[in-house]
């Protein structure tokens, strides 16, 4: 799994745009077929190149991955329909790459994306796993925001962090977020403005929790020759991990600590060499633990590397404005990232741009009882 | 007052909510124990409602519910029947367990 990946790239990206309040008649299916389009647009090639196929949606039911992939035309010889939500753009692209790699596809498309609006949302966090409706939502506690209201807790107190310090990530993603046309909330927030925000469950206030909204996101990956000459992401390491630790710890650590080895080993690269992050952030405690876990700030530093690193955006992270600011679209907010990182390396991120040869992104998710448990992540480098 | 929880009569691992192997050791033989205390290690306020994290000895961690005045670091009393008591208590809704099965 560890094994370092040349071979492949990721050649086109795609987003379907994201929505507090989608339109009337918006649907599911839509709003995955529109990133696709857009996907396989951005490289050049059209639904009849495609024989690879993989989706993730917490929404599409009663179909499945094979009806969507005969709505929208697709003749197959390969397909995967995975669940894990949060971590999915590294579990579908891990896959993948193994896939182009070994011959059993040639070009492949990865789609993420939901309808959330109110009532679905609702319905989905109250039905999320049978250990969430047998016992959480009897506690009268609908949504994660409690579990991680506690998280952030331990966090603060391990790492000495304050109120103050998760503003300052959530204000920078904020102003990175005026960069982006596609983001939901683009104003610019003050710090002032983070910390008298109404509390939802303390410590955590209304800017501490991703905003829902209706989109999708895809990827088209292929064999490196096959996109020689164009600005392309080639995949340098995918690694996974999935319920790493039974729930039985603190949360504060994700799966991604254990990947930290392999994976720098496998890409060659270490965590300092990285140009451009997008780094999974439903609260902005689990971005500061992700970002630990993979080596680019360490345990007890997290106060200055915020306002050093993050605040003054010269490290360049989530520089989408991330979920917090562009909005959290169901399933699609793992893939959100990656779709991010394929901009900056392939040049096409407009205001935001940054100069950008390698790009790290990481998804996690699927909160079983206590936190997530699904941990992936995916460096890629800029090729042309 | 308690909670029913997994206990490993293997390994002695205890373990909530109910899983279909021990985490440690892979065994079935996973029998209900009764719990009946725990320590509030972290609460938070949903509107009224007080969630918390407490943690039994030695193990395991719970998301319970809190009703009555209970400060971080008690010791609370575990119940699986919701709604306020007559003293402070963690609700902590049942897992796959009936306790009839109780040994």
């Amino acid at each position: 799994m560890g094994k370092t990946t040349s071979g492949v790239s990721v050649i086109g990206a795609g987003e379907s745009p994201y929505t507090r309040h989608p339109a009337s008649g918006t649907t599911t299916e839509g709003v995955l077929a529109d990133a696709v389009r857009r996907a396989l647009a951005d490289a050049n090639l059209t639904t009849s190149d495609v024989d690879g196929f993989a989706a993730c949606s917490f929404t599409l039911g009663p179909d499945h991955a094979v009806d969507l992939a005969w709505r929208l035309g697709l003749r197959l010889r390969w397909l995967m329909q995975d669940t894990n939500g949060g971590a999915s753009a590294g579990t579908m692209l891990q896959h993948a790459v193994r896939a182009v790699e070994s011959g059993d596809a040639s070009v492949v498309v990865l789609v993420a994306g939901d309808l959330m609006d109110h009532q679905v949302h609702l319905r989905m966090v109250a039905e999320y796993n049978r250990a969430t409706a047998e016992n959480l939502v009897p506690l009268d506690m609908l949504g994660p925001n409690a579990l991680f209201a506690l998280l952030t807790q331990r966090q603060m107190e391990a790492e000495g962090l304050t109120r103050t310090d998760y503003g300052r990530l959530a204000v920078a993603q904020r102003a990175w977020a005026a960069l982006n046309p596609g983001a939901v909330y683009r104003t610019p927030m003050t710090l002032d403005d983070y910390l008298n925000a109404p509390m939802v469950a303390e410590p955590l206030g209304r800017y501490d929790c991703v905003p829902p909204v209706t989109g999708a996101d895809a990827v088209v990956v292929a064999a490196d020759e096959r996109a020689a000459g164009t600005r392309r992401a080639r995949v340098l390491a995918v690694s996974a991990r999935y319920n790493s630790d039974d729930q039985t710890g603190d949360g504060l650590v994700t799966g991604l600590a254990d990947c930290a080895p392999e994976f720098w080993d496998a890409a060659g690269h270490g965590p300092a060499d990285v140009d451009v992050v997008s780094v999974y952030d439903d609260y902005p405690a689990m971005a500061l633990a992700q970002l630990k876990d993979l080596g680019l700030v360490a345990g007890g530093e997290m106060p200055a590397f915020i306002a050093e690193r993050l605040a003054t955006r010269k490290l360049a992270v989530n520089t989408s404005g991330g979920q917090l600011s562009a909005g959290q679209p169901g399933s699609a907010g793992g893939m959100h990232g990656l779709v991010e990182v394929v901009r900056q390396l392939r040049g096409q991120a407009g205001q935001r741009q940054v100069d950008a040869r390698l790009g790290l992104f990481s998804g996690y998710g699927m909160v079983l009882y206590r936190y997530g448990a699904c941990a992936t992540a995916g460096l890629l480098e800029a090729a042309a | 007052m308690s909670v029913l929880v997994q206990n490993c009569r293997t390994c002695g691992g205890q373990w909530f909510p109910a899983r279909l192997l021990c985490p440690r050791c892979g065994g079935a033989d996973l029998a209900p124990r009764s719990i009946e205390r725990g320590t509030v290690e972290q609460l938070t306020h949903l509107g009224d409602v007080v969630i918390a994290s407490v943690a039994c000895d030695p193990e395991p961690l719970l998301v319970a519910r809190l009703h009555g005045p209970v400060e971080v670091g008690d010791v609370v009393e575990l119940t699986d029947r919701p709604g306020p008591s007559d003293r402070p208590v963690a609700f902590v809704p049942p897992s796959g367990t009936p306790r009839e099965e109780l040994s």
